[in-house]
């Protein structure tokens, strides 16, 4: 029971917009206890567990929905029982995936095997023999890679109630609440003091546990002075038959430790992906964000960096790129808490073929956070005339002792540019594209080689389309 | 006193944030302005997005509708001939006092003229001004306002313009008083190479707030606007920038710049900002910047070394600030 | 004559990089130095560790100027005890002109208000020697100047401001032959009115047909050599390469 009260108490962690009644409008939410029991159960959740889903769901049924981002009414919440147990969990047959998805598998030149995985029509071939030989080097760093079932459960039992959901309160949003009641498979990572793990962590290997890619939670718990590399996602579309997805990634950097977090996603041109992600940093600690987001219809994506230990330092580099029936609202939010604190958001947005692009970001510096610095930088490319890409940054200064500049731009490809390319033989299509992924380099080049290639390709692959 | 809704952001962004809009205390008693209707209003194009305010206001300001239906009777002013002497008004207020003054500024083609506002007072008071431009082909307008009202003051201080082609307008505008002000523009530049600039210098000290909303909206085919705020922020002032350059469907070529630099010189001041761009053309190009904070090191470091005292630099960067905004002024405007 | 200027086993660098590693360096009152040295010796950090610039840290050693311990003191008291800096890079203040600029340091050296018609009378002079353009003077300060125009900018600060000692540090300037003529120029002045120079350089251009007192070599952290005037031909024409192994 205690710590249903304690994630009802306001903390620091306690970012919840203050929304007002008359915006919104209600839903009869449909999710019953007994859903969320037999959820429990089928799960073998500890009972604290159990405990903490009712109480989250009590909360989703209280909580309204924004009046300010993309709508979502899109989304059938009057029965939102169907997102959470979806009477198939996956596509029956290959026959049954969309054909855009088939094609576009094809064009990134994914093998059969793993296509059918990705589109949930398969079983999980090899990707289980490479997972165990990633669990292998790390163990032998005393590093734990597990997935969250196992880790509740298990030996880090205490570990997870601790943290679970602590630092994205489940009254966050709606969503959060929503994810707290019925979060279903994801990843711990626990790096002790020093590790230091070479490879990326990556949690593609896992996409296929059921229910997994929709309500996921990532626990990342990295201690003094240890150094993890975490890649979520992939730049092949994931196709869920339910188009919902609400999952919750937590991080928790330790005192002068480093945790790169990187994000390729590329969901179906169907789902509502309404995700949210936290770091807290520690003194000395360094969280590193890299995000490509090309898929979903509606997106609401702002990674959260708090910076509470002094002297901690956040990185977010972002792309997004919203094509045809997609409005993506993405950014980052920043919360300087600590003293010499620094942050730097370095975004570009592509958005063509009657896209919606919405950069939105906050920067906060509290009066504790003296001698702080902030820099954001966001660039919009708009390919053409039927698409709209906004910007929204805002910013909130409390400390005179603070270093804070922000600077954007919107603009074209440059007509002088692509006939330069041309002239030297490429087609205008070429041109383009490659004028794209060097605008979106800052994420590729941060990403380990195999992604970046992908992600060059998808790129090539949204321009070629609609 | 009654409240009112204004300096409304263009787009939604999360309320948390509080920036959505202001909720201001006047003093009571609001009278709808008898605003005449501009001729030449295209029709505006829907757009997907949701933006609240302008809809409801035919000839927008950067207060928004609920400035229009409180001033009451609105004063025409017709220009239809250049003149390089501005016309000046002169507004002294007494203690206590309730000014509010609703001009409409029609400027013919191919006019040149200017207008000066300079507003000064004592003790305390509620000063609320709202001027609407509607320039004409070719017509080029400056209108300049100074604001020097003593602390007790509370400052409404409106603007829109309306801009058909090659039009020029221009608005300086310099807020050193008052303890309150909203301030808010809006200019909607419709023609074909029309050109807005506006330059704002603000200095807020003690526990004064300055709440403005800045809006230009491009719409005409190679329309261009640029917007200067040089800010300083001392004690516990407040102060929210919300500026945005809005391109529409069809400004083609359109360019857009802002730029806000607030010398961050009080402990436990407050300094937010939102500088958005909005976009719905692609061939345009939009730029904006901001920077916070205080002097530089190496700025500093330049100014020890001839001499000049930490203290004494502080002086000469407000001053410069200043310098640049007043710059515009045009040599016997303010006499 | 007596001594203007004397360091004593200076060490002194960046956080957590010792740059000067004891550097022994003596000016006397109206003589003309130069320091050289390669890349990276540490010629541009001595600059401005004497002019107290906040981002290099002293470990140990001691900087007399006319008398009067320099470490214990501000940036804005060395310039007011009578030292002077030119900058590669002249920082820019939109929206403050030269002219106020500058009557804004000499009222804060002086603490007195300035005589309108001296100061008049003054900037008219040296704009006349400088070869430049009293409006220049209106503009705001470095904003928009070109390189040769900041050269000329911080020459005729030199200049207005009257300084003891003036350190120019011309390291990596690539002076075109117009720049060289206005540095050289007022360093003429200067020296004329009794200034004294330290002039940091690698380039010998800028000290044609001008009379040096003394030259120091910095290589490393530490002056390997000195000599008189001689010494400067000697670089011209063998480099730095035979001194680093004396």
């Amino acid at each position: 029971m205690s710590d249903i009260k304690e994630v009802k108490e306001p903390s620091i962690y306690d970012f919840r917009d203050e929304e007002r009644d008359e915006d919104f409008y209600k839903v009869d939410a449909g999710l019953t206890e007994d859903i969320i029991r037999e959820i429990s159960k089928e799960k073998h959740d500890p009972e604290w567990m159990l405990e903490f889903r009712l109480n989250a769901l009590k909360v989703y049924k209280e909580m309204e929905i924004p009046d300010w981002g993309p709508p979502i009414d899109g989304l059938d919440l009057n029965n939102i029982v169907t997102y959470v147990k979806p009477k198939t969990k996956m596509v029956g047959s290959w026959d049954e995936v969309p054909a855009d998805i088939k094609n576009a598998f094809e064009k990134l030149g994914i093998p059969q095997a793993e296509r059918e995985a990705l589109a949930g029509v398969g079983a999980q071939y090899d990707s289980e023999i490479v997972y165990h030989n990633v669990k292998k080097e790390v163990e032998d760093q005393g590093v734990v890679y597990t997935d969250m079932e196992s880790a509740i459960t298990g030996k880090y039992e205490q570990m997870v109630k601790d943290h679970f959901m602590k630092l994205v309160p489940v009254n966050d949003h709606k969503f959060a609440a929503l994810h707290g009641a019925v979060w279903s498979g994801g990843s711990f990572v626990y790096a002790p003091p020093g590790a230091k793990v070479e490879i990326p962590l990556q949690s593609y290997f896992r996409l296929n546990a059921p229910g997994a890619g929709q309500f996921e939670h990532t626990l990342i718990i990295v201690d003094e002075g240890a150094d993890v590399h975490f890649i979520e996602g992939c730049s092949a579309p994931k196709y869920n038959i339910a188009n919902l997805h609400a999952g919750c990634v937590e991080l928790f950097v330790g005192k002068n430790a480093h945790l790169r977090y990187s994000t390729i996603e590329n969901w179906s041109k169907n789902m509502y992906n309404l995700n949210t992600k936290r770091a807290i940093c520690e003194e000395g600690g360094t969280i590193e964000w890299i995000s490509g987001s090309f898929g979903s219809h509606v997106s609401y994506l702002y990674p959260t960096s708090v910076l509470k230990g002094d002297h901690s330092h956040s990185e977010f580099t972002g792309v997004t790129f919203a094509g045809a029936g997609q409005n993506l609202d993405t950014g980052a939010k920043v919360i300087h808490i600590g003293k010499h604190t620094s942050s730097f958001i370095d975004t570009k947005s592509i958005t063509k073929s009657g896209g919606i692009n919405t950069y939105r970001s906050s920067v906060e510096i509290r009066p504790t956070a003296l001698y702080s610095k902030a820099s954001v930088n966001c660039g919009s490319l708009m390919i053409d005339s039927e698409s709209r890409s906004d910007t929204v940054p805002a910013m909130d200064i409390r400390t005179d002792t603070a270093d804070v500049g922000h600077e954007a731009k919107i603009g074209r490809i440059s007509d002088d540019a692509v006939f330069y390319m041309m002239s030297r033989g490429m087609s205008e299509a070429a041109a383009k594209a490659m004028i794209v992924s060097g605008f979106a380099s800052p994420v590729s080049k941060e990403l380990p080689l195999e992604y970046a290639a992908e992600m060059n390709n998808l790129i090539k692959l949204e321009m070629e389309t609609g | 006193m009654s409240e009112m809704h204004l300096n409304h952001l263009p787009v939604l962004t999360w309320n948390k944030l509080k920036m959505n809009e202001t909720v201001a205390e006047v003093k009571d008693g609001k009278e709808a302005g008898n605003w005449p209707e501009t001729a030449e209003s295209p029709e505006e194009r829907l757009i997907a997005c949701k933006i609240p305010m302008y809809r409801e206001q035919a000839f927008p300001t950067g207060l928004g509708a609920e400035m229009d239906e409180y001033l009451g009777a609105v004063e025409v002013l017709e220009i239809s001939e250049s003149s390089e002497e501005p016309v000046r008004l002169e507004y002294k207020l007494e203690d206590g006092a309730d000014l509010r003054k609703a001009i409409y500024v029609h400027v013919k083609k191919g006019v040149k003229a200017s207008l000066v506002q300079n507003f000064s007072g004592e003790g305390k008071g509620q000063a609320a001004v709202s001027v609407k431009v509607y320039l004409e082909e070719d017509a080029d307008f400056h209108l300049i306002r100074i604001q020097k009202l003593s602390k007790g003051y509370t400052f409404l201080d409106d603007m829109g313009c309306r801009l058909m082609d090659r039009a020029k307008m221009e608005y300086t505008s310099v807020q050193l008083g008052a303890g309150t002000v909203y301030a808010g523009a809006y200019a909607d530049q419709w023609g074909y190479e029309s050109e807005f600039r506006a330059d704002v210098a603000y200095v807020g000290e003690k526990d004064s707030l300055i709440d403005f909303n800045y809006v230009d909206t491009f719409r005409g085919r190679k329309s261009k606007g640029v917007m200067r705020f040089e800010g300083v922020l001392k004690d516990n002032a407040r102060k929210i920038m919300r500026d945005t350059l809005d391109f529409r469907n069809g400004a083609v070529d359109a360019e857009g710049d802002e730029e806000e630099n607030v010398l961050t010189l009080g402990k436990d001041m407050v300094n937010r900002a939102i500088p958005m761009i909005l976009g719905e053309e692609e061939k345009v190009s939009g730029r904006h910047a901001h920077t916070s904070g205080k002097l530089s090191p190496d700025m500093l470091f330049y100014m020890e070394t001839r001499g000049i005292n930490a203290a004494e630099a502080e002086k000469l960067m407000i001053d410069a600030k200043l310098k640049r905004v007043t710059d515009r002024i045009p040599e016997g405007a303010l006499s | 004559m007596a001594e203007l200027l004397e360091i004593k086993d200076l060490h002194a660098g960046i956080e957590g990089e010792e740059i000067l590693k004891g550097v022994e360096l003596t000016v006397g009152a109206g003589e003309t130095h130069v320091l050289m040295g390669p890349n990276g010796a540490g010629k541009s950090t001595l600059g401005n560790v004497i002019m107290g610039n906040p981002v290099y840290k002293v470990n140990s050693g001691s900087i007399c100027f006319d008398g009067k311990d320099l470490l214990e003191m501000s940036v804005d008291e060395r310039a007011k005890a009578g030292l002077f800096m030119s900058f590669q890079n002249p920082l820019e203040v939109p929206g403050l002109t030269l002219d106020n600029f500058i009557r804004s340091a000499i009222r804060e050296r002086t603490g007195a208000p300035i005589k309108i018609f001296q100061f008049k009378k003054k900037l008219e002079e040296i704009c006349s020697l400088l070869d430049m353009d009293e409006a220049y003077v209106q503009r705001d300060l470095n904003v928009g100047f070109s390189g040769g125009e900041k050269k000329k900018a911080e020459i005729f600060q030199l200049l207005m401001l009257e300084p003891k000692f003036a350190i120019l540090d011309e390291t990596d300037s690539g002076l075109d032959v117009d720049a060289v003529r206005i540095v050289s120029k007022g360093v003429d002045i200067f020296r004329k009115n009794g200034g004294t120079l330290l002039i940091i350089t690698h380039s010998t251009r800028i000290l044609e047909g001008l009379k040096v007192d003394k030259t120091h070599v910095i290589v490393d952290g530490k002056v390997v050599k000195e000599g008189g005037a001689e010494l400067v031909e000697a670089i011209n024409a063998g480099g730095f390469e035979g001194l680093k192994n004396e």
